[in-house]
């Protein structure tokens, strides 16, 4: 009986680090390289996903020496971000957020998009939840900063779920439980997101630094900041500690 | 016709379009706006000719980081983005000192991604992909023009750590060459703004 209990106990084990260990933006975009949520690039397979002021851009890289155009779709204007996750594109524009399917790969099919208040939003996902800042301010109008939480669940209709307030958010990451938030020269915020709806402030990591963009990597959180990189053991995802930074 | 006009107006009108690169090169043919600001920070272009030597793609020792861009990490080693001009390769093996390894020089560069031996970059407008297999040669695999258009200028505006207090411009003179790069530099009544 007890040997059935231990078994029973690594299996749990496993399947929640599954669950933990799912699928990142990059671990999907192949050759296990990962960028930021600030990028306008999203590689997926063979294909280069690309997003310039107005254009979601296709490309099929089999062929590094010959990348091959095969979708060009217009998406407005002020496009900022995107972020491949899961099959889904996840695009942030300063009015909206769009999601499309790449079951397809060559040909992007849009399945929402959300619009919101005006203001600078990168996306970034996990599981089905979706999370967007907002940055209000003069290059992106608007007077709003804040974090939103939605359930993308049914990805065809978005639902917010929650909205934080935020000082001036950029770049966010997600490892585990825990989110990072860029919130410029307010520091950088880590969140509880056990509950993934409803994020729970844990503390800002105040040292005097501007921060714009984090990834987490194998343990790591390599963070973009004003004048170089900050890098942070997260190997306790809510519990950040700082190992180096390298500026100039 | 004229239906279809008054609908774009309209359409325009209500879109919230963002003009301002555009509203940037109209304003380049404006008189002066008055009053007069005085002396202020303000974004001045630096030129370059097409056969300039900053120009080129290629790699370099390693460098200072004076305006920080984008990351993306791959195995050991981290790039980031040095806005307008190229890339840092970082090596960071030892997590409690990284070190910069080298500097490839790419000018208007904005953007980061990699795959294996590829870097996928741009240069101003242009896609480019980098081949970093016979480092530190580096060839330019492949190009795709005008990907980026909005940066054919090396654009202020698209820079998203653009410093939020400097709103004037020195008027630029595209007959001059390419922009590389804009510096924020003292200006006494700059004619061109945000």
């Amino acid at each position: 009986m007890k040997k059935y209990y231990y078994l029973l106990l690594v299996l749990l084990i496993t399947i929640s680090c599954t669950k933990d260990g799912a699928k990142t933006s990059s671990d999907y975009s192949s050759g296990g390289g990962k960028g930021g949520s600030l990028a306008r690039f999203a590689i997926a397979g063979n294909y280069l996903y690309v997003v310039n002021h107005s254009n979601l851009q296709v490309y099929d890289i089999t062929d590094a020496d010959k990348p091959i155009n095969k979708a060009t779709k217009s998406l407005g204007w002020d496009i900022e971000t995107i972020f491949a996750y899961d099959q889904k594109l996840f695009i942030g524009s300063s009015s909206a957020m769009f999601i499309f399917d790449i079951t397809d790969p060559a040909s992007p099919k849009q399945e929402s998009r959300v619009q919101h208040f005006r203001s600078c939003d990168p996306v970034v996902t996990q599981g089905t939840i979706a999370f967007v800042t907002l940055r209000g301010g003069s290059t992106c109008g608007g007077a709003a900063n804040a974090l939103m939480v939605y359930d993308v669940k049914d990805t065809k209709n978005p639902v917010l779920k929650t909205q934080l307030p935020l000082t001036r958010p950029y770049g966010l990451g997600i490892q585990d439980s825990a989110l990072y938030v860029c919130d410029a020269e307010k520091g950088l915020a880590v969140f509880n997101i056990k509950n993934p709806e409803q994020p729970k402030l844990l503390k800002y990591i105040e040292d005097g630094d501007t921060y714009y963009d984090v990834i987490p990597y194998h343990g790591v959180l390599i963070a973009y900041v004003k004048n170089g990189v900050r890098f942070f053991d997260i190997n306790k995802p809510q519990e950040p500690v700082s190992l180096s930074a390298l500026m100039n | 016709m004229l239906r279809t006009v008054t609908l774009l107006l309209v359409a325009i009108a209500f879109c919230g379009c963002d003009f301002r690169l555009f509203e940037l090169r109209e304003r380049d043919r404006m008189p002066p706006e008055p009053p007069p600001v005085g002396i202020v920070d303000t974004y001045v272009p630096i030129y370059a000719s097409e056969d300039a030597e900053e120009l080129k793609i290629t790699t370099l020792a390693a460098r200072p980081t004076a305006k920080a861009g984008k990351i993306f990490v791959l195995g050991t080693r981290l790039y980031q983005v040095e806005e307008d001009s190229g890339i840092h390769i970082i090596d960071y093996s030892d997590k409690a000192k990284p070190v910069k390894i080298g500097f490839l020089n790419v000018p208007g560069c904005k953007e980061v991604a990699l795959k294996g031996d590829n870097i996928y970059t741009n240069n101003f407008e242009d896609m480019i992909i980098l081949d970093l297999s016979a480092s530190p040669e580096v060839k330019v695999k492949s190009r795709v023009a005008n990907v980026f258009p909005e940066l054919r200028y090396s654009s202020v505006y698209y820079s998203h750590n653009r410093p939020s207090n400097v709103f004037y411009l020195e008027c630029p003179d595209y007959s001059k060459g390419r922009i590389v790069r804009w510096e924020v530099k003292k200006v006494n009544n700059p004619k061109c703004r945000f």
